[in-house]
């Protein structure tokens, strides 16, 4: 039958233009009009060429879904090589498109709004997420109709603390359900605070909890920040008595009275987290004392001011317990 | 008088006809095969355009790139290179638009939030991921009226969570704390939804006995081998309705002695630290339960 073959080669040829539907519909009628004999077969044979047809159809839609996800990843790809590369020249061409006159303005106006608001999105979801990101690499490895697979490079900081973060997210879609899984997570943090939070992120990185690390992180940095303000608060309110010996980002603060020779109170203001995420401040107070006034002690104050110094947080807070605490060497 | 109509020279040049033009066959089954035929062509032909058109597209971004490579630079003023690179300015723009995207979606995958401006900013949408551990669970949506304060226009939070009572306590005074503590909650439920499916999926033997829609309370049984099979009752109750582990664990059964043993005092405290169908997996692995 080659006359069928050759209509089967024929519609299956590349489009460059491209049609409609009713122009493709046009098209198919035209052929058999002028194929009569495609439709004059016998009807055994025409069945199995409207299922030859079908197969090869079917196999085609495949074939052009896998060709299409590739293509878009490789646009995709070659996008992000360029804005990587030539971060400045995008400014440039962005600036430059401001001042043009309308004609090449016209051609770019669609992407140059979706392009503000996804800069006003930005700002917004930095904001709300607390979170600042300074460099974001993506790539896609596997592109599918049912699989993607994309790896995420970022840099950024929250707070003082910064961090660097690569996963890859696997997307499937097995019929209506839509599975996105975190895939080989790992973390690398700076900062002097980042050995209270040690365990957890090996932990994090064990189980894969994205999210988890980045709550974690916020709340985290929110209170080193809070410990770094109030250190530095006392610091400035009694220079004379209070030192940071390792910088306000420490967890150390010491009182020294400079009419008490020799009498020293520690505060370590540590940041517990849990491996289920719950981040809380831990305060403690150490006395040192001369051999002298420990034997005139009798009613044991130094050996019981750490649990004194409990109960006080736990009514008053950090702050006003350690203005208490210096305010009873002022004396 | 029948025959004759039906060997009537006009009938039959009419069946001719409608047979030349495909048409001889009435039946509806070979009708709608001719439909599909052309349904599949016309899928095609669309397939082949978007394929022809994203050809040319990454062809376009290549050039621009191998331009930049070259040093022309978009905005330069020489005739022939402005000329050029105004073709390059295009494929720049989206590559800055794929940065965006790739940014704000960086954004929602560490974050959980993904933000929307509605109706020229008098709305705005939040959507607020949940996770368990490396799994994405559902997304939740809450759509705030911006016009006159700030008031929740529509949302689909799960009835069980009080929405009410956390937007009093903060959305009017402080939207990223009413944020946070919302997603807080959707997260500690879609975490113990989650742990109850893998419960029933991975430790098939351990029957649900009973639930609530908050999943703060969870009743299994367990059968414990032996000469006798015994049950075990086994009451897990999550009293904070963010956390994915329960805070009080209670073991019954028809044994009284056997709650009191070492290893399931041991079981007991582990409940508390470890997520419920892993503690199960582990106790049927040492062959405590079936």
């Amino acid at each position: 039958m080659p006359l069928v073959e050759s209509t089967l080669a024929r519609d299956l040829a590349p489009v460059d233009g491209g049609l409609t539907d009713t122009e493709a519909g046009k098209l198919t009628e035209r052929e058999e009009v002028r194929n009569p004999s495609t439709s004059l077969s016998l009807p055994g044979t025409k069945v199995t060429w409207a299922e030859r047809m079908e197969d090869e159809y079917e196999t085609e839609i495949l074939q052009l879904c896998e060709e299409i996800a590739a293509l878009e990843a490789e646009k995709e790809n070659i996008e992000r090589e360029v804005s990587v590369q030539y971060g400045q020249e995008l400014s440039n061409v962005l600036g430059a498109i401001e001042e043009d006159d309308g004609r090449s303005r016209k051609d770019t106006s669609k992407l140059m709004d979706d392009i503000e608001k996804m800069e006003k999105n930005l700002a917004r979801q930095t904001k709300l997420n607390g979170i600042t990101l300074t460099a974001c690499r993506v790539k896609t490895i596997e592109k599918s109709k049912t699989k993607v697979v994309q790896q995420h490079r970022l840099m950024g900081h929250c707070c003082h603390l910064s961090f660097q973060v690569q996963f890859e997210i696997i997307e499937t879609q097995v019929e209506d359900t839509f599975i996105r899984k975190v895939m080989n997570l790992s973390i690398v943090m700076d900062g002097n605070e980042i050995k209270d939070i040690t365990s957890v992120v090996s932990r994090v990185e064990e189980t894969k909890s994205l999210l988890l690390f980045f709550r974690i992180l916020k709340s985290f940095s929110a209170n080193c920040e809070h410990r770094s303000k109030t250190f530095q608060h006392f610091k400035e309110k009694y220079p004379d008595m209070v030192s940071l010996p390792e910088g306000c980002q420490s967890e150390l603060m010491l009182i020294q009275s400079p009419k008490l020779q020799g009498c020293t109170m520690c505060i370590f203001w540590d940041i517990e987290v849990t491996l289920e995420g719950d981040v809380r401040p831990k305060l403690d107070l150490l006395m040192k004392m001369p051999e002298k006034a420990m034997r005139m002690d009798s009613k044991n104050i130094v050996e019981n001011a750490p649990d004194y110094f409990l109960n006080l947080l736990r009514i008053l807070g950090p702050e006003a317990s350690i203005e208490s605490v210096i305010k009873t060497v002022c004396v | 008088m029948e025959e004759a109509r039906d060997h009537n020279v006009l009938s039959c040049l009419q069946r001719l006809e409608m047979g030349a033009l495909g048409f001889h066959s009435r039946d509806p089954e070979e009708l709608l095969k001719k439909d599909r035929l052309h349904q599949l062509n016309c899928r095609v032909l669309t397939l082949r355009m978007q394929r022809n058109k994203l050809k040319v597209e990454v062809q376009r971004i290549k050039e621009a790139k191998a331009a930049l490579d070259e040093g022309i630079s978009p905005d330069s003023n020489g005739e022939e290179n402005g000329a050029k690179s105004s073709q390059h300015t295009l494929p720049l723009l989206m590559a800055r638009r794929t940065q965006l995207k790739d940014t704000l979606r960086a954004h929602h995958l560490i974050g959980g939030y993904e933000v929307v401006e509605i109706d020229s900013g008098r709305r705005v949408c939040y959507s607020l991921s949940t996770e368990y551990e490396d799994t994405y669970l559902d997304t939740y949506h809450l759509e705030l009226d911006l016009t006159r304060g700030v008031r929740i226009h529509r949302h689909d939070i799960p009835p069980s969570i009080p929405l009410k009572n956390l937007a009093q306590e903060n959305l009017e005074t402080d939207l990223p704390a009413f944020l946070h503590t919302l997603r807080e909650h959707v997260s500690g439920l879609a975490s113990r939804l989650y742990q109850l499916r893998l419960i029933k999926e991975q430790v098939e033997t351990v029957s649900v006995m009973e639930t609530n829609p908050l999943c703060s309370v969870l009743v299994l049984m367990c059968k414990i081998p032996g000469e006798e099979e015994t049950a075990m009752l086994l009451s897990l109750r999550y009293g904070d309705p963010i956390k994915a582990l329960p805070t009080r664990v209670t073991l019954e059964s028809s044994d009284k002695s056997l709650p009191d043993e070492p290893q399931w005092k041991e079981a007991k405290s582990l409940f508390l630290e470890v997520p419920p169908h892993r503690v199960l997996l582990a106790l049927r692995n040492q062959g405590q339960i079936l």
